[in-house]
């Protein structure tokens, strides 16, 4: 117990670890809690039933398939265009910079109704897919789209800091020891951006997976093969079954903790492995 | 001394007359090649995923001209369903 409480000499330790405490429990902790206690009034019969429902399987695989699929897609060309962004000069290059936070400034409902329009069939992208047999709105590849636009300022800016902080002693002693750029890429560049990486991966895929604006419009809500569980958690609520949509809610809950803390893991493993490397 | 100096402006000269395009690489720089295929992605990424929504917003919006963009603002206007499937 006294390791605890070592001498700092900064004041207010008890108080603002107090404060820190209430407002996590009021934010965070209450609500969560209340998932649990709803579900729990359930039975587990019935819970069981509700989850396993065909219906919400098939929700269950497209929301985190989808969410996967376009954070993956973000953590590739985001490192891209996280590196063009430092590392180069091109012409337009401050306004991208700044357009790369569009995403964050749009309203979701908007964002879904600007995508969906582009890519349904007369749309100025869908018009050119659709003789190639390519379905993007109202389909699974339209939810991947829209995911990938929601997710794509959180890796950007989580990597932009990331490689500004690269030491350009280390590529340039990667290269005076006879590796070619790739290799430099591999052995030094990546592990040490590995962290952010990670960081913005985590983030991208957790704004996808909670994602409803954006995606509704686009996905056209079909059961069972483009139904969202954020969708089926609303259709549940909306017709006064609170238990049922908690008991939804619940699992995706427990899939989020699970995934974050084995990227938490990634994370500490993958900084471990830097510290090594002074 | 004289001499010196005017030769090596020319000596400079020649050297930049046979390589223009392939100017030294530092050692923490990609082949030109590779960085301008990353540029153009990145232009090209950014431009399919952010700009072309952004101008889509702003063309539908005022697709009926900028009277009908402000009359949908009125209340007494009857809501439509706009058939987007």
């Amino acid at each position: 117990m006294s390791q605890f409480r070592k001498y700092s000499v900064l004041p207010g330790f008890n108080l603002t670890l107090g404060y820190t405490v209430l407002y996590l429990s009021l934010i965070v902790l209450v609500p969560l809690s209340a998932l649990f206690i709803k579900s729990a009034g359930m039975g587990f019969e019935q819970f069981w039933e509700t989850v396993s429902n065909p219906r919400v399987v098939a929700s269950y695989r497209l929301t985190f398939g989808a969410s996967l699929l376009a954070a993956t897609i973000n953590v590739f060309f985001g490192f891209i265009v996280a590196w063009s962004l430092v590392r180069y000069r091109f012409p337009g290059k401050k306004l991208v910079d700044a357009m790369v936070d569009l995403p964050f400034a749009l309203p979701t409902a908007v964002s879904g109704i600007a995508l969906t329009a582009i890519y349904s069939q007369n749309g100025w992208i869908g018009q050119f897919l659709e003789p190639l047999g390519i379905k993007a709105a109202f389909s699974p590849l339209g939810i991947v789209i829209a995911l990938t636009f929601i997710g794509l300022p959180f890796v950007v800016r989580t990597l932009q800091p990331a490689i500004e902080d690269l030491h350009k002693e280390n590529e340039e002693a990667a290269a005076s020891l006879g590796a070619n750029r790739l290799l430099t890429l591999r052995y030094v560049i990546l592990p040490a951006v590995m962290p952010a990486l990670l960081t913005g991966f985590a983030m991208a895929f957790a704004r996808a997976l909670g994602e409803y604006g954006s995606v509704v419009f686009i996905s056209g809500n079909m059961p069972m093969k483009t139904e969202i569980t954020s969708l089926l958690i609303i259709t549940k609520l909306e017709q006064y079954d609170t238990a049922g949509a908690t008991a939804i809610a619940l699992v995706m809950l427990v899939a989020s903790f699970v995934l974050l803390f084995a990227i938490n893991i990634l994370q500490w493993w993958s900084g471990q492995r830097q510290r090594g490397v002074a | 001394m004289s001499q010196a100096i005017v030769d090596v402006p020319k000596a400079a000269n020649v050297s930049q007359r046979h390589s223009s395009a392939a100017t030294i690489r530092g050692a923490t720089d990609e082949p030109t090649w590779v960085k301008y295929l990353l540029i153009t992605t990145t232009i090209g990424f950014l431009t399919l995923f952010l700009f072309v929504p952004l101008v889509a917003v702003f063309v539908e919006a005022f697709r009926k001209g900028v009277g009908a963009y402000f009359a949908s603002f009125s209340i007494h206007r009857p809501l439509q369903r706009s058939s987007l499937r």
